[in-house]
């Protein structure tokens, strides 16, 4: 405390200056890099404040007290020099690169920018160069694998879909855990892209940006690092800056033209089985073994239709015989159709399916001996559902110009990204201009302004759990349907391999074609900056940005869909507007050469406004209309949410030498969604940084040339949700979790009732404590780096509608419930395993392993499913459970005994003996947390030539695979493939349920004996019964055994980039490259679905879901860079 | 000089103006839900609170599963595959659970709107009682001991006790008690008018009705565990017939529309899943044993009438289809039985025929068949169609026959099969038929009070041994 004090006084002692006769000396500053002049090097009489900067050619005078004896050269990223006067008028200089780069520049919370080697908490940069040639329309994408201890994982292969993203684990149990993303510093908006059960996949607001506009991004992972942003950065702060104008010679314009090719194809996708054709030996009634309903066709039964459980393709062929009908027609759901030849033909063009003769002598059915042979139409043949997918083609081209004087500099640009996707029609098309300028108004004021119009608009594809979904359709198509073949008829009816029947699954092909989703967004963001800065220590500066856009959504379904089968459309118009101002006072002051102190104050309002209006047509009259006329059937939606905060906060910076920093950060913020009169809070952060090797003995030592270690504390918070503090009323509807549910109006009346939550008048906010320890060391000609972080999350209080029990009224309150803590390491490694002037190789690990703990959990809380907000499935759920990570799969399981032995079925009246019977409660059944993630990034330069791998390994987390579980039902998945062969002994024990809910067992004379039994001995067939009838699929038995892990080693990126740079003797064209950009071309995972990147519920909470999401892709990028 | 005068000028305004205009910035106003409204009233809680336990209590999460365990209806698809198979879980009953609270919530509302001083509304009071004693019956015959006295307080009780299935059935017929003195109060002593009752049309008359009809079909549940019932309920019928349901005008039934939002629930079930059928219902009519005449004809008024649709026919598969709490069929049904086991067989198959008859007559009504009513019930009652007409037991099969046949979907078939082991054919062979559902896994996690047992075989106090 006495030290600060001393501090502060000399803070405030002001400095003589030395006035005498002058003299002056000129020259020129090259780079030691490429022996090109620097422009604005800075030349500096050491000791004083006297300087100037060289132009456009490297030049500078100086004008110098007679009695100077050292100048100071300096360049950022360059080694500063010193160099003695004596007599010497002409002083050229030649700056060499500074490989430790200790004066490197961050740019840290509301814009300021800070020598890396001031901080006391880890920041994580990525430049321009890296997003550039990863050539993602997502920027966050470009950052996975880049930055330790940020997660990211991208949902979907499909054009346009949106990324998850979490920095140091889940701070939040059922609210965002994005973190807040600041452009120049101003937060943006950062909605949309996280998608139910069904329905499609769409952007992230991050995803609308221009990635070439990106000079750097910037990750504030810690509280002390992020405290000044207060409510919105309890999960981490992604500062991005963008390209500015640079001053050019004589004002001249840079021209910089990036184009890109990508071309996308699918990757892992789940086997299927090519032996068996549509159909099942299971009767509908009673489920019983039944020869005479084996094939299935579309004018089969509906029931047999749905199935692959039919014969071997072997035993079958097809036939144009018009007399062979294999079923009995009189069924109630057979084929209404004039005769069985249109009727065949439409169906297939190859025939009917039908047994071999030779086959037939085993059938019960004496219609099975018709066959003909004259009719024959040949051997049956085999589709491949993923014939479907096609190469995607990613075209991106983009345009800056930039200029520049001393008085003013300008910056435009324009992008456009053009995506046809691995599914046809599924488009993403995305244009941005931006301009910024930025000026001295007067001496002293300048201004900075910019505006981003951002447009995208695409056509998203139905998925997930949705009889449209397309990959629910094309992987439960038996092998022996061609969905390729026509996907409607001359009358507009679907041709699907279900045939007409309702409540089946739409082909493919007709989803691509008459179910869309377009969507359009118009984002304006613009920011204006008001700098008034009268002396070299103080600055006051005022900051606002408005992000404001329009997203209008048509959501069509045609009329004949098996979703909406008498057709819908809803037309959506989002309106949302964030606005955010700073006035900050800036003062900056080195004392001595010795002692800096920095103090900095300010004040921030912001506010977000969203509104929705939907209408919804129902049953449709003319097809291929999308429009709200085109129905008897209208409802309107609206939806809307406003808030609001205000806060004040204080930054003071001390350091001494360039040896010891430390901050202290103050916020104080008020918030809307808190109850009124309890709206306040108090943010404060501290950090200290020591680079010790700036200590006398350790001073320029070979082996440890830079040594820091560092620590901070800090607390930051999430405020509540909006309309929070009371309890509401709302429209009222309901729904049985099957089917759409009824809501009002109601045959024209009106109708509403309580919400389903009890609102609460003495909410708290979320509140995140973080602790972080480090040290950045790096040895021998920084030939070997290291920067590791232990850092520690607490978080308390957290705000969830707590499920309480139903009969009180009310399923949910919303409250402060529980505290979760996050601990882990980071490390960066970096390495230079060859530095010559011709190879240079460089490469840089990132590690970590975050592991979010609930910890405490009050009021009966022992499990809140984090989906229960936005609705996800009922089994199984991702769960926050007391005293287990975060993120628990939680689902239905197999019953087991106190030794964990599984329960075998010894009771014919419940299930066939040998199989597994099921628990009654559901419980935990996988874990989707990684215990550590790496990514090895290698950057191998030869001359001009760079090559980068981004090797990506996760190891652990669980996902769960519910597109094999279904698949099993269906016969359909490869594993079902043995059913006539494969038999298994299930390890358990004998037993069943007894009327009371024990388990209990019979004994030799068949009585009812407490507890389980002998171990089994009875081998069962892996069949149809099992798959289908018995508990061996998602449908009919516990989710649990479709938990697997998906763990992965992937070549994330892999990059050649070629710049000619050098070789250009041409002055106009300052600049060529080009380059090649894999990703995802190799995987290795044990997961067997889709690749485990994957996420049912896009960037929501909810990770760890498969249930026939859309494949992943590998992309082959070609680019070229153009300068003038 | 002077535009630095200026500027400072302009800095200084815009924060002072900051510092004051942030007390009005951070207004509480702001945190008030625009799509909320500030007040509701009674008629728009009494529409959503019908629609929405007719949805429920009719859907496939109840009569849903209760049909396909009284073999109305066969699940033969995945999850409806798992319920028909006996395989009914804790998570299963959740959604179901959670919207009969909600909803029981509303109405706990409405009667509390409806006393608000000076604005006393005793017919709002009345029928939210009347759908409340509902709404318990339905619950607690399927779960048996539920939070009753202690339920819907909010958080002011987190967990709520649950009452014995005793205590419960004497508080259905205490709070039909009420609601029938409530709604018999002079028209003129109601502040509000009833409005939004999409059930009788506002008709208070009716509800009376229902009122007394629901007390004969409470105590009718009781008849296992107190054989005095029967004839309670019939000299209850017999004091004054006309307090009950005089037709089939009175049910006790919400009607759902054409639109998509309006559709009834069952119909939806089979649009969007199908993995019910009605065949077992259609066979056990055509099954020889049963009696010839009445079967044949019900199959083929369904089958004509159904159009090939998929799902129970039209009258009870469609769009708009109602869903019946309570029928006057079902309280003549109540009193034949409740008459042949009070002693009086023959007034019993008096009543079992207006039964039938008024069956027929609703499910026709829409028909563009022809019935001859007249025909159909001079064949029904001529010998050669009474075919168990000789026994007591063969009467009361008869009689529990044709009810199950009447109140097709109804829950309170598997109250029947649980007080009388009819209908007989619907158990399977070497499987064991559920007596009661599980309790809620939600429920489970959150009240500490909810009992230990939750297994569908175990037996409620109404069904003992």
């Amino acid at each position: 405390m006495r030290k600060i004090f001393y501090f502060l006084l000399i803070a405030f002692i002001p400095l003589l200056s030395i006035l005498s006769q002058e003299k002056t000396i000129t020259g020129t500053i090259i780079s030691g890099e490429d022996n090109l002049p620097l422009i604005g090097a800075t030349v500096v009489v050491k000791g004083t404040t006297i300087g100037t900067i060289t132009d456009f050619d490297g030049n500078y005078s100086i004008n110098v007290p007679e009695n100077t004896e050292i100048l100071q050269f300096s360049f950022v990223g360059l080694l500063t020099q010193e160099i003695a006067i004596g007599d010497q008028t002409v002083i050229n200089v030649t700056l060499q690169p500074d490989v430790l780069e200790m004066e490197e520049v961050v740019v840290t919370a509301i814009g300021i920018r800070r020598e890396k080697k001031a901080l006391g908490y880890a920041v994580q940069d990525v430049e321009s160069e890296q997003i550039a040639r990863s050539n993602n329309d997502n920027i966050v994408n470009s950052l996975s694998g880049k930055v330790a201890g940020v997660h990211i994982n991208s949902s979907s292969g499909t054009a346009g879909s949106s990324t998850f993203i979490e920095i140091r684990g889940a701070s939040s149990i059922t609210r965002s855990n994005r973190p807040l993303f600041v452009i120049d510093g101003i937060p943006i908006d950062d909605g949309g892209g996280s998608y139910t059960t069904q329905g499609v996949a769409t952007s992230d607001r991050i995803g609308d940006l221009n990635p070439d506009d990106i000079e750097n991004v910037s990750i504030l992972k810690g509280g002390a690092a992020s405290a000044l942003y207060g409510m919105r950065a309890a999960n981490g702060v992604v500062i991005i800056t963008t390209k500015k104008g640079e001053k050019t010679k004589d004002g001249q314009i840079h021209v910089n033209i990036h184009s890109s090719v990508s071309f996308k194809q699918i990757t892992q996708v789940p086997e299927l089985q090519k032996e068996y054709v549509q159909g099942s030996y299971y009767n509908a009634d009673e489920r019983l073994p039944d020869q005479y309903s084996r094939i299935g066709a579309p004018d089969a039964p509906y029931f047999y239709r749905q199935f692959s459980w039919g014969p071997h393709i072997d035993s079958l062929t097809y036939t144009w015989d018009p007399e062979y009908i294999p079923f009995d027609n009189t069924y109630r759901y057979s084929g209404d159709y004039d005769s069985m030849d249109v009727y065949m033909e439409k169906w297939d063009p190859n025939g009917r399916v039908v047994y071999k003769p030779e086959y037939n002598t085993t059938s019960l059915n004496p219609d099975y001996f018709t066959y003909n042979p004259a009719l024959s139409g040949g051997e049956i043949k085999t589709y491949d559902p993923y014939d479907f997918f096609q190469t995607g083609i990613t075209l991106t081209n983009s345009i800056s110009l930039s200029a520049g004087d001393e008085k003013r500099t300008y910056y435009m640009s324009y992008a456009n990204t053009t995506e046809e996707g691995i599914i046809p029609n599924n488009t993403y098309t995305k244009n941005n201009f931006k301009v910024s300028a930025s000026s001295e108004i007067f001496k002293n004021f300048s201004s900075t302004a910019s505006i981003n119009y951002m447009q995208n608009s695409g056509n998203r594809i139905q998925q997930g759990s949705n009889t449209s979904g397309l990959m629910l359709g094309l992987l439960r198509t038996p092998i022996n349907f061609d969905n390729s073949f026509g996907y409607e008829f001359n009358d507009g009816e679907q041709r699907h391999y279900q045939g007409n029947r309702t409540s089946s699954y739409d082909n493919p092909y007709w989803v691509v074609n008459n179910v869309s989703y377009k969507d359009n967004t118009n984002r304006m963001i613009g920011n204006i900056e008001l700098k008034y800065e009268p002396v070299t220590w103080f600055n006051v500066m005022y900051k606002m940005g408005n992000d404001w856009y329009h997203r209008e959504i048509i959501d069509f379904f045609e009329i004949g869909s098996n979703e909406n089968p008498y057709g819908s459309v809803a037309k959506a118009h989002i309106f949302n507007r964030d606005l955010d101002a700073n006035l900050i006072f800036n003062f900056n002051k080195t004392f001595n050469d010795v002692f800096n102190t920095t103090l900095l104050i300010g004040q921030n309002i912001y506010q977000t406004n969203y509104k929705r209006l939907t209408g919804l047509a129902s049953s449709m009259s003319i097809r291929g209309w999308d429009n709200l006329a085109n129905s008897n059937d209208l409802n309107a939606f609206e939806a809307s949410l406003k808030e609001r905060s205000a806060a004040v906060y204080s930054d003071i910076g001390l350091s001494y030498k360039s040896m010891l920093y430390t901050n202290i950060t103050a916020r104080e913020e008020w918030s809307t969604t808190l109850p009124e009169g309890e709206n306040k809070l108090f943010y404060p952060s501290f950090s200290l940084g020591f680079i010790f090797t700036e200590l006398g003995g350790l001073k320029d030592n070979s082996i440890l040339p830079y040594g820091k270690l560092r620590t901070s504390y800090g607390i930051t918070a999430n405020t509540a949700r909006v309309y929070s503090t009371y309890t509401r009323y709302q429209r009222a509807a309901t729904g049985d979790g099957w089917t759409n549910g009824v809501y009002f109006p109601f045959k024209e009346t009106t109708g509403f009732s309580y919400d389903s939550e009890i609102g609460n008048a003495i909410l708290k906010p979320e509140k995140q404590k973080t602790f972080e320890i480090g040290a950045d060391l790096r040895f021998i000609d920084n030939l070997f780096r290291i920067d590791i972080v232990y850092f520690k999350n607490v978080n308390e209080d957290l705000l969830i509608p707590a499920p309480i029990a139903s009969s009180t009224g009310f399923p949910t309150k919303y409250m402060n419930v529980g505290t979760m803590e996050t601990k882990g390491i980071e490390l960066t490694l970096g390495l230079t395993l060859i530095n010559s002037k011709i190879i240079n190789w460089d490469l840089d690990i990132n590690f970590d392993n975050p592991k979010t703990m609930v910890t405490y959990l009050s009021n009966n809380n022992t499990n809140i499913d984090v989906m229960a907000e936005f609705g996800g499935f009922a089994d199984p759920q991702i769960h926050a459970v007391l005293n287990e990570p975060y993120r628990m799969i939680w689902g239905t399981r197999w019953l087991r005994d106190e030794d964990n032995n599984l329960i075998i079925n010894d009771d014919i009246n419940n299930l066939k003996i040998g199989y597994p019977i099921q628990d009654v409660n559901s419980g935990i059944i996988g874990n989707t947390n990684y215990d550590y993630k790496m990514g090895i990034n290698n950057t191998i330069k030869i001359k001009n030539l760079t090559l980068y791998a981004l090797l990506d390994i996760k190891q652990g987390g669980q996902m769960w695979n519910g597109t094999k579980g279904a698949l099993y039902y269906f016969g359909i998945h490869k594993d079902t493939e043995t059913r006539n062969t494969e038999t298994k002994l299930f390890e358990g024990r004998y037993g069943h349920y007894n009327e009371e809910g024990e388990i209990v067992h019979f004994n030799e004379n068949g009585d009812e004996v407490s507890g389980p039994g002998a171990f089994n001995q009875t081998e069962v067939p892996l069949d149809e019964y099992w798959y289908a009838v018995g508990p061996g699929s998602v449908f009919t038995g516990p989710v649990e055994d479709f938990v697997e892990d998906a763990n992965w080693v992937r070549l994330k990126e892999v990059s050649v980039s070629y710049n000619f740079k050098n070789l250009l003797k041409d002055k106009i064209l300052r600049n060529l490259e080009i380059y090649f950009t894999g990703k995802n071309l190799f995987l290795i995972t044990p997961y067997t679905g889709v690749d485990p990147e994957t996420s049912l519920f896009g960037n929501d909470n909810a990770q760890g879901i498969d249930y026939f999401n859309m494949p992943g892709v590998k992309t082959y990028s070609f680019g070229l860079k153009l300068g003038f | 000089m002077k535009t630095n005068i200026y500027i400072k000028t302009t800095f200084l305004f815009i924060i002072l103006s900051f510092i004051f205009s942030c007390n009005k910035w951070i207004d509480p106003d702001v945190n008030i839900d625009p799509d909320s409204p500030e007040y509701v009233t009674m008629d728009l809680l009494l529409a959503s609170s019908q629609v929405s336990l007719a949805y429920v209590l009719g859907g496939i999460d109840i009569a849903g599963v209760t049909s396909m365990w009284m073999k109305y209806i066969e699940g033969f698809d995945r999850q409806a595959l798992q319920i028909n198979n006996y395989i009914f879980l804790e998570k299963d009953v959740n959604n179901s659970w959670t919207n009969i609270f909600r909803k029981l919530n509303d109405l706990k509302l409405i009667i509390e709107l409806s006393k608000e001083e000076g604005k006393e509304s005793p017919h709002y009071e009345g029928i939210a009682k009347v759908l409340m004693a509902y709404t318990y019956g339905t619950v607690t015959q399927l779960w048996g001991d539920i939070p009753f006295s202690k339920a819907l307080q909010g958080d002011a009780e987190l967990n709520p006790e649950y009452d014995s299935q005793k205590n419960i059935y004497e508080g259905i017929q205490q709070m039909l008690d009420e609601a029938i003195v409530l709604l018999n109060i002079d028209e003129d002593s109601n502040y509000y008018d009833i409005e939004g009752d999409l059930i009788y049309d506002n008709d208070i008359e009716k509800w009376k009705r229902a009122a007394n009809t629901l007390k004969l079909r409470y105590y009718l549940h009781l008849s296992k565990v107190d054989n005095s019932v029967y004839s309670t309920i019939v000299d209850m019928y017999n004091e004054d017939s006309l307090k009950y349901f005089r037709s089939n005008d009175d049910d006790l039934e919400l009607y759902f529309g054409t639109n998509e939002n309006e559709q009834n629930p069952m119909f939806q079930f089979d649009e969007d899943r199908g993995d019910c059928i009605s065949n077992p219902y259609f066979d056990s009519l055509q099954a020889e044993k049963q009696p010839r005449g009445i079967s044949q004809f019900i199959w083929a008024v369904y089958l004509i009438a159904s159009d090939n649709e998929p799902f129970a026919g039209l009258f009870y598969g469609s769009k708009a289809s109602p869903v019946t709490f309570i029928s006057y069929s079902e309280l003549q049904f109540i009193i034949a039985e409740s008459r042949l086991e009070a002693g009086d067989a023959d007034l019993a198959m008096y009543s079992l025929k207006k039964g039938v008859r008024s069956f027929l007559e609703k499910l026709t009504i829409d028909s563009e068949i022809p019935i001859d009513y007249d025909g159909w019930m001079t064949a029904f009652s001529g010998s050669n169609n009474i075919r168990y007409a000789d026994t007591y037991e063969q009467k009361k099969e008869e009689i529990m026959t044709y009810k199950y046949i009447s109140l097709f979907l109804n829950p309170e078939t598997f109250v029947d099969w649980r007080r009388t082991g009819y209908p007989a054919n619907v158990e399977k062979e070497n499987k064991i038929l559920p007596r009661r559902f599980p309790y809620s896994s939600e429920e489970r996690l959150y009240n500490k009070n909810i009992p230990a047992t939750s297994s569908i075989f175990a037996r409620n106090w109404f069904d003992p041994e």
